[in-house]
């Protein structure tokens, strides 16, 4: 409820929200574990926010992954049934615009810092490189964020068939 | 919307099915997160089947990206909502989410299981690997947005003022946008000599009184003071 209700800046934005209980507080998942899911939450179609369901689903299996996507999803309809005639209005209000203004830096604030956290998760020496393979593609290249985890993932399966330690 | 329907009437020629079909259309070859969500439904509900106004769908959008929660997937909603009411947004709605669920669902099993394979293991530490280089991407792809809007309402708050207060020792739109040394140059001397100036005024009031600090006697001599 707090991923549907709660966040605001796109879908990386519940990658802060999300790691703290899934992994410190419930352990849910390993630290590890939840990187997987927020790859997995970016490669698949539709929206990022399914990454809650892989959550969802070490929780309680396939009925908590299905009961964290209806309770993420759930503010997102009643937002639009409620609000859908009146999104001139919700545009033009300075009040709600200043109020989302001073919160985007915040929420840049939060991702950029889940990086952090994201980062000490790795496990293996090998995905240093990886992770700065991803950072050129990403930020010098300027290639798409699918494109470079599929290539991650496949240099991941190439190094594990290899003998690497996974 | 209090009464739960659209403002105008919903357009009766598109059939839930067709909602349903479209929008399950979208939610399969959806990759690559909200932008290419948005550029979906653009094309399909304003260039090629006209069900919304472009202007309409701009609204659209900016609302949803002020409302919390995944901005795209409310946009897929009100779209499906605009044309068939509340039970067009829950088809719609429903009909974007399930593919990827189910896949994400899916993998969840093939990832999270006891005993994964070696391969899965490593498919799953190499794409691992690079999620935090992508958190840093996705905040940097916010950077405009976020100043854009914190500039457009400034721009607003202060229409009224000759000057926002930040501007007095702000660097003049000239040094802002050119990237010249001799601008920048300018600029520094400017303010330089404000502070020269000051100080020159405290030194003729004083100088009747007490003979110059050493600090006075620096900015006396400052060097920029020569430049032309």
């Amino acid at each position: 409820m707090k991923v549907g209700a709660l966040s605001y800046g796109g879908g990386f934005v519940i990658v802060p929200i999300m790691q703290h209980d899934a992994v410190a507080t419930y352990h849910w998942m390993t630290a590890a574990q939840f990187l997987n899911a927020v790859a997995l939450g970016q490669i698949t179609p539709g929206p990022v926010v399914q990454t809650v369901a892989v959550v969802g689903y070490a929780a309680a299996g396939v009925g908590g992954g299905l009961l964290a996507a209806l309770i993420a999803f759930a503010p997102s309809f009643v937002f639009v049934f409620l609000g859908g005639s009146r999104f001139d209005t919700i545009r033009a209000n300075e009040t709600i615009r200043s109020f989302f203004a001073g919160a985007g830096p915040a929420v840049i604030g939060a991702i950029a810092g889940s990086a952090i956290p994201l980062g000490l998760s790795l496990q293996y020496l090998w995905q240093v490189p990886i992770l700065a393979g991803a950072g050129i593609w990403l930020f010098l290249l300027r290639r798409g964020v699918v494109s470079g985890l599929l290539i991650a993932g496949a240099v991941g399966v190439i190094l594990a068939l290899v003998g690497l330690q996974v | 919307m209090s009464d739960g329907a659209p403002s105008s009437p919903p357009d009766s020629r598109v059939s839930l099915a067709t909602v349903g079909r479209e929008w399950t259309r979208l939610g399969c070859v959806g990759f690559g997160g909200p932008p290419t969500h948005i550029a979906f439904l653009r094309r399909m509900c304003v260039n090629e089947r006209r069900w919304m106004e472009a202007e309409e769908f701009e609204d659209a959008i900016a609302a949803t990206n002020l409302l919390p929660g995944p901005a795209s997937t409310q946009l897929a909603i009100f779209c499906a909502w605009r044309l068939r009411g509340v039970m067009g947004g829950i088809v719609g709605g429903v009909c974007f989410i399930l593919p990827g669920l189910a896949i994400i669902l899916a993998f969840s099993a093939l990832f999270l299981a006891h005993h994964p394979a070696h391969w899965v293991l490593g498919a799953a530490a190499g794409a691992g690997a690079a999620v935090p280089a992508v958190a840093l991407h996705a905040a940097w792809q916010l950077v405009p947005s976020s100043r854009e809007r914190a500039d457009g309402l400034a721009q607003q708050s202060f229409a009224g003022r000759s000057t926002p207060p930040w501007e007095a020792w702000a660097p003049p739109r000239s040094a802002r946008t050119s990237s010249s040394f001799s601008s920048g140059l300018a600029w520094l001397r400017s303010r330089f000599d404000v502070v020269a100036n000051e100080q020159q005024k405290v030194r003729e009031g004083r100088s009747s009184r007490s003979p110059r600090s050493t600090p006075e006697r620096w900015a006396a001599s400052a060097p920029w003071r020569g430049l032309p």
